[in-house]
């Protein structure tokens, strides 16, 4: 979580309202100031506007229209409003949907599967990680980038399983930091794996996370 | 009248005219004032024209052609005045078969058609008594007019015995006739044939014999000019057509002869005979006749069995006998058909043919209706699939999620104990799980990026999960077809590649959706094993069940070894 006095300032939109109150709450307990709660893609973009909130998380599939609703106004957010983070969450994951979202910059954006608010510490962590510019991605729709960019791209097919690992956790937006902690390993060994998968796909180092991530996911959708 | 009858009845007419202009041509030329030949040839044009309308009012009957074709035989008649040797000899043959032209009608009356050896035979033997022995006399006669080739010198004896023979054998063909007609007479039955019959044979007999009585006797008793005689025989003569015309058009046969027709059209072979409406439109002369058949509901229905109004003006129900339901409605033009029984008998005739109509057309408003309800049951399906989908989403998703939630956050307790937050972690586990079970579930029933993006969203996401590579190319817009089509190209896709993935051991998928005019083209393609029926496994069945339901077409290639291509093509407009 981000250190200093202000807090994090969100605006949450989901029509199912058991839920929205959830999570509010939950964002409310970890220290957020929810500056708004909506139930559909209309009124979300309005409290954006008026609130200009650090970040949103919003549900996709939302009233008016009830299909994806909810992403138009994000990427229509994340556009008007390039300081704000976008959390997008959704019952399902596609690669479409991503890219889409992510558009030609993956900085403050993130897109999860709904059911990731469970591991709480880590959702309010993910909710920070896209309100001050990073990137997260579900693990899920990432599989999904790789499992497809291996049909056509062998180089993939160099990596060690452990290389796979860390390149799959590089792309759903983890710091260095991050993926040590997750994979029980000394960040140095982080950082040696990281180049040494730049060099095996080709790719140019880069320190900024968020250039990182793109840089990769660039790959994997070439 | 048929497509086939026009040309051969305008081949004749030409024929007769251009026979008419070289006779009068030709005949000018040899000896100017004679007018006698134009009578002569006017009587023979009367036979083309009467012939002509009897044969266009009963074409199945062939009496007009058997009166036109004597009038052939009389304009030949005319070359006979002509200068050149050829046209002699043609003008010969064609005055003498004229009489044997009139007992070929006569034998053949009414159909027009020679039934039995018998005759068949007297029919030959008159045309060649006729023809033969003048050939023979001709050819002896020594006359400087003879054709070179033909002259055989004068043998005045050969020309006398063939005279004789001709006499024979012409007095017995017409004696054999005679008999034949009386005893044919005899055997009819009904009161108007009988009448039709007398008139015909008694006239047509009188015809034959006073041509020779009046050559032979009847002119050098009274001292008759040879033109004189020619007018009263070609008088004589000019009465034939006219008799025979109007006993086929209005005597005791005519309605035999409207039965005869539709007999034909029966016997005639299935592919080639024209529709039940248009036989029943020529037999009864009404071109406005039209059709209708008892439908399921008791309403009419059309020979494609759509429902059809109740007709307005004259009908008449057709029933094969008397007792049985109607198997069709004929309704026609009361003002040119007077008598009701005219159609009914009409009807009768071709009333087995009416029924096998009839039952086409319910068999085809079945199948109709069987299409209709099973792309309803498929519609129904989708919806039900739809609605489950959205369903589960809408509440047990959320739920779940929710629990997920509260489980998450109970573990985040700071006074949990540890053994309690792992329990709640746990809890949160089981549950996250559920969920992704529940995922698959809902997106195997109806994915929602069909709902939210359309087919080809839909089918790329499809796609991009599968483990086998897929190259998918997409034309056309084919987020435009109906959402039933949409749907159902969207689970053949997902059923073939599961099937690729789990038989085929494929190593590359290519995938086409083309959106054309009128429909969708789906186009799946592997390079595994091959070997794929529709017949056996449930799931290539299923897919030809939905392909049929939308009245699409499939199109299997699968030979083993050499991988499985699939061409779907479903309609939509």
């Amino acid at each position: 979580m981000r250190a200093g006095v202000v807090a994090v300032r969100v605006v949450v939109a989901e029509d199912e309202t058991l839920l929205r109150e959830g999570l509010t709450l939950l964002l409310t307990g970890s220290g957020m100031e929810v500056v708004g709660a909506a139930g559909d893609a209309v009124t979300l973009l309005e409290m954006t506007e008026h609130a200009r909130p650090d970040v949103v998380v919003t549900d996709i599939r939302m009233p008016p229209g009830r299909t994806d609703d909810g992403l138009l106004a994000a990427i229509r957010i994340r556009r008007t409003w390039p300081g704000t983070g976008v959390l997008v969450l959704s019952q399902f994951v596609q690669r479409r949907y991503a890219l889409e979202l992510i558009g030609t910059n993956p900085a403050g954006v993130g897109y999860l599967l709904k059911e990731r608010i469970g591991d709480v510490a880590r959702f309010v962590a993910d909710v920070d990680q896209v309100g001050s510019g990073g990137t997260v991605l579900d693990p899920e729709v990432v599989q999904m980038m790789i499992t497809k960019a291996a049909h056509t791209r062998h180089d993939l097919d160099q990596l060690t399983p452990r290389q796979r690992e860390v390149l799959e956790l590089v792309a759903q937006g983890r710091t260095n930091a991050a993926i040590a902690d997750r994979l029980d390993i000394a960040e140095k060994s982080v950082v040696q794996h990281v180049s040494r998968i730049y060099d095996e796909l080709g790719l140019a180092a880069n320190s900024v996370d968020h250039r990182r991530v793109l840089a990769v996911i660039r790959y994997l959708s070439r | 009248m048929t497509a086939a009858r026009q040309p051969a009845m305008v081949l004749l007419t030409v024929f007769a005219a251009v026979l008419a202009v070289v006779a009068a041509g030709a005949v000018h030329v040899a000896s100017p004032d004679n007018a006698w030949n134009a009578v002569e040839a006017g009587v023979g044009l009367l036979y083309v024209a009467i012939g002509s309308v009897a044969w266009n009012r009963r074409p199945g009957n062939r009496t007009g052609l058997l009166i036109c074709t004597t009038g052939l035989l009389f304009l030949l008649a005319t070359f006979y005045n002509a200068d050149q040797p050829i046209m002699v000899l043609l003008g010969v043959f064609g005055g003498q078969s004229v009489l044997a032209g009139v007992l070929h009608l006569l034998l053949a009356f009414p159909s027009g058609r020679l039934t039995g050896r018998v005759d068949r035979t007297l029919v030959v033997l008159g045309y060649v008594s006729t023809v033969v022995p003048l050939l023979l006399q001709y050819v002896f006669s020594g006359n400087p007019g003879v054709v070179p080739v033909l002259d055989g010198g004068a043998r005045p004896d050969v020309a006398a015995a063939a005279d004789l023979g001709h006499r024979i054998v012409a007095t017995a063909v017409l004696l054999s006739s005679a008999v034949v007609l009386v005893r044919r007479w005899q055997a009819t039955r009904i009161a108007a044939q009988r009448r039709s019959r007398a008139l015909v044979y008694l006239l047509g007999m009188a015809v034959l014999v006073s041509i020779p009585v009046t050559a032979l006797v009847v002119a050098p008793a009274v001292g008759m000019s040879s033109q004189a005689l020619f007018l009263l025989q070609l008088g004589v003569l000019s009465v034939v057509p006219f008799v025979f015309a109007i006993a086929v058009l209005r005597g005791g046969f005519a309605r035999t002869a409207r039965v005869e027709e539709l007999g034909l059209w029966l016997g005639t072979g299935d592919d080639r005979r024209p529709a039940v409406r248009d036989a029943l439109a020529v037999a009864l002369g009404d071109d406005s006749l039209q059709l209708s058949y008892p439908g399921a509901d008791g309403g009419l229905v059309d020979a494609d069995g759509r429902d059809v109004p109740a007709p307005t003006g004259a009908r008449v129900s057709v029933r094969p006998d008397p007792d049985a339901d109607a198997v069709a409605v004929i309704t026609y033009d009361d003002t040119l058909i007077a008598e009701p029984s005219t159609v009914e008998q009409a009807g009768r005739v071709v009333a087995l043919a009416l029924e096998r109509e009839r039952l086409t057309a319910e068999l085809r408003a079945r199948g109709r209706e069987l299409r209709e309800s099973r792309s309803r049951l498929v519609e129904v399906a989708d919806d039900e699939r739809r609605r489950v989908a959205q369903d589960l989403h809408d509440t047990l998703q959320g739920r779940l999620v929710l629990a997920t939630l509260h489980a998450g956050s109970l573990a985040a307790r700071p006074e949990l104990d540890d053994r309690s937050r792992r329990d709640a972690d746990a809890l949160r586990t089981e549950l996250t799980d559920g969920i992704a079970e529940l995922r698959r579930l809902v997106h195997g029933l109806m994915p929602a990026l069909l709902l939210e993006r359309g087919l080809f969203a839909a089918a790329e996401d499809l796609l991009d999960r599968s483990p086998v590579p897929v190259s998918f190319t997409c034309d056309g817009g084919v987020d435009t077809v109906a959402t039933t089509v949409a749907s159902s190209a969207y689970f053949m896709l997902a059923e073939l590649l599961a099937n690729t993935v789990k038989h085929a051991a494929a190593s590359t998928v290519r995938v086409r959706l083309a959106r054309t005019p009128t429909g969708l083209d789906v186009e799946f393609t592997d390079d595994g094993v091959g070997g794929a029926t529709t017949t056996t496994g449930a799931g290539l069945r299923g897919l030809r069940d939905r392909v049929d339901v939308l009245d699409g077409r499939l199109e299997l290639v699968s030979e083993p070894g050499e991988g499985t291509c699939v061409r779907v093509w479903l309609p939509c407009a």
